[in-house]
């Protein structure tokens, strides 16, 4: 079997308790950008704050001696050709603790992902993560940070890794959708997503009770933005039934996302395949 | 908040599928059951809500929690005991309505505005829209969920940032006033340039009108800006008369209010367009210090050249507001100075403290006026 796991030597290799987080390596680091590098390194990419709030979170765990288990890193490169070398070195350079790199095609990475036993899989290609879900495995948005990056000495304190959970896959009924008219490929996304979610609630609601209601490194937001107010209520429900404490919850009622999600800035997005970026009315 | 925050959150209360473990069992888990105490007003609302408002269209509403309800109890638990005793009495008390508090009339009445427009114009999305702003823990949301269905409020919309400021999402919702127990969210809110207002608890409330949403503003440092209040302030009765009298054509700068007057004008039209002058069910005033004969002129003119309509305009020349809001019975009363708020409050007038001006700076001497 062709072995494309390769082991980051600069870093401690997690036990295997350890909750498992492929991340793609787009968006960690910038691959398009169009600056020469003379050295290695490739520069930052949008979503680079992920990996220091993860770190920020797995520091706080050591720092209390428990044995909780941590988050382990794994970076994740689809179809490179080539830049794999400077994404090791890059890597290498910010003092990443990213345990282990996984370089692959964009046809076999689930494959490479269900044998690294992930509990979750991040990418910024909602493309990458519908495939995902559909093959089972659990997967999410990893989301540009769009406030400016602190640089040098401010960079101290990560903001929280922030989460945001889908209030429409918890809450909402499959005949609304159907009703709506949405479309069979959308809800296949959607019930994939609703399947995995169980299971990736209770890895973030056991990591969430670590840490006290303020200053926590990790935070739980639940958004419904199709669904009602009960059905907001129904997924506020269905999170307490799965032991999973939210800290921030909204209800859109169709109102548009996006100005939302810029005051949240979530890492990472739950997606449930209902839409992308454009508006959609709230269902009667 | 106080230091002793605890280092982990308490064990869950419910692990593993049932989600009554621990928490008393107010609410079943399916949807149906949930509307269920609203079903005598679901139909109709099924009827009236055709799709919800984009903010971008209505006129949006954003009010605190402890404004539309009475949260006094639990602020007292809060302020006393700390986050988590006041998390577990929310979360205890979540099947118990919460009471109205001092913005209830008024999101009442603005709620009967919404139906008779939606009967002038089903598919318009020129309506109000109510959101529930909070910094609060998500732990509170069912109680206010359960609160706001027991009072069949049409408010689908909740924004609760756990902890996070608010200010930022009355941008993202295009917020056209906000009201809150926090002055300083609010003082907040208006330097973003978003009209906003601070509410207080009322012991004694007048009664008013259901069908008829009366909303009565202050005029300087509120719909106007305040510069003419400063020349009073720092320079006297007289030099302000002057000053007035002086620019009488010139109209005043605008102030922190006068969008959302814009706004009720708006709404208003649309009942005159459809023959509905007399029975709109929105009516707006003018409640100032300033005199009829003198400085009211520039006021006066000062909204005509704006391009809006007050339906009563009344000029106090310094006498205490308090009597004539009691006739007037507004749902709310907004002023920028808090001597005026208590004394509308003490008659029982639900007034709301627009933080704005150089009467922040420079209070009212007690001895000028009588209460």
């Amino acid at each position: 079997m062709e072995s494309n796991i390769i082991i980051n030597t600069d870093v401690v290799q997690m036990s295997a308790s350890a909750i498992v987080i492929a991340v793609s390596c787009h968006g960690i680091f910038d691959l398009n950008s169009d600056t020469p590098t003379e050295s290695d390194t490739l520069p930052k990419g949008v979503a680079f704050s992920f990996i220091k709030a993860i770190q920020a979170i797995n520091e706080k765990l050591a720092a209390k001696n428990s044995h909780d288990p941590l988050f382990d890193l794994i970076l994740v490169a689809n179809d490179l050709q080539g830049n794999q070398s400077k994404v090791v070195s890059s890597t290498k350079h910010y003092g990443l603790q990213i345990s282990r790199f996984c370089f692959c095609t964009s046809e076999d990475f689930t494959q490479s992902l269900q044998a690294t036993n992930v509990n979750l899989y991040l990418s910024m290609e909602t493309s990458d993560v519908g495939k995902a879900l559909q093959e089972g495995v659990p997967a999410a948005l990893l989301c540009p940070q769009t406030r400016p990056q602190l640089e040098g000495d401010e960079e101290q304190v990560a903001s929280p890794l922030t989460v945001l959970l889908s209030g429409d896959v918890m809450g909402l009924p499959e005949e609304k959708l159907l009703e709506a008219g949405f479309s069979q490929p959308q809800l296949q996304i959607f019930r994939a997503a609703k399947a995995s979610m169980a299971d990736f609630a209770a890895v973030i609601g056991e990591m969430r009770r670590h840490f006290g209601r303020e200053d926590s490194p990790l935070r739980v937001t639940l958004m419904s933005v199709l669904g009602s107010r009960d059905e907001w209520a129904s997924a506020l429900l269905t999170a307490r039934g799965w032991g999973l404490e939210v800290d921030e919850a909204y209800c859109l009622a169709g109102a548009s996302r996006e100005p939302v999600l810029k005051c949240i800035q979530p890492h990472i997005l739950c997606y449930d395949g209902l839409y992308n970026v454009t508006e959609v009315p709230a269902l009667s | 908040m106080s230091g002793n925050s605890t280092a982990r959150l308490p064990p869950p209360a419910a692990i593993s599928g049932s989600s009554t473990a621990r928490l008393p069992a107010p609410l079943p888990a399916a949807p149906a059951a949930i509307s269920s105490s609203s079903s005598v007003h679901s139909a109709r609302r099924a009827e009236t809500r055709s799709k919800f408002p984009n903010p971008k269209n209505c006129v949006t509403i954003a009010v605190s929690p402890r404004v539309l309800f009475n949260m006094d109890v639990e602020r007292l638990i809060y302020e006393q005991k700390g986050m988590e005793d006041y998390l577990t009495y929310q979360v205890e008390h979540e099947a118990e309505p919460l009471k109205p508090g001092p913005a209830y009339p008024f999101i009442k009445a603005v709620e009967e505005v919404n139906m008779r427009l939606r009967e002038l114009y089903p598919d318009s999305e020129e309506v109000f829209d109510v959101v529930l702003m909070t910094n609060n823990h998500a732990n509170v949301g069912l109680r206010l969920i359960n609160s706001v269905n027991h009072y069949n409020l049409f408010i689908e919309r909740f924004c609760m940032t756990g902890g996070n400021s608010p200010i930022g999402y009355l941008k993202a919702y295009h917020t056209n006033l906000y009201l809150s127990a926090d002055a300083i969210k609010v003082r907040e809110a208006l330097d973003e340039g978003i009209a906003a207002a601070t509410m207080f608890s009322l012991d004694k409330v007048t009664e008013v009108p259901e069908t008829e949403l009366r909303v009565a503003f202050d005029g300087d440092a509120v719909l106007f800006d305040d510069e003419s209040e400063r020349i009073f302030k720092t320079q006297g009765l007289d030099k302000f008369f002057e000053h007035e009298r002086a620019l009488a054509d010139k109209p005043l700068d605008h102030g922190p209010l006068k969008g959302f007057l814009e706004a009720l004008g708006k709404l208003q039209k649309k009942f005159y367009a459809k023959g509905q002058r007399l029975e709109c069910p929105i009516r707006t005033y003018l409640v100032t210090a300033r005199s009829a004969a003198s400085s009211g002129t520039r006021a006066l003119k000062t909204l005509r050249s704006w391009g809006l309509e007050i339906d009563e305009a009344l000029f106090l020349a310094g006498a205490p507001k308090g009597p004539m809001l009691e006739k007037i019975r507004p749902h709310i009363f907004f002023d920028d100075q808090m001597f005026h708020v208590q004394g509308a409050s003490r008659m029982g007038t639900v007034a709301a403290h627009v933080p704005y001006g150089i009467a922040q700076r420079l209070p009212r001497k007690p001895s000028v006026c009588n209460t």
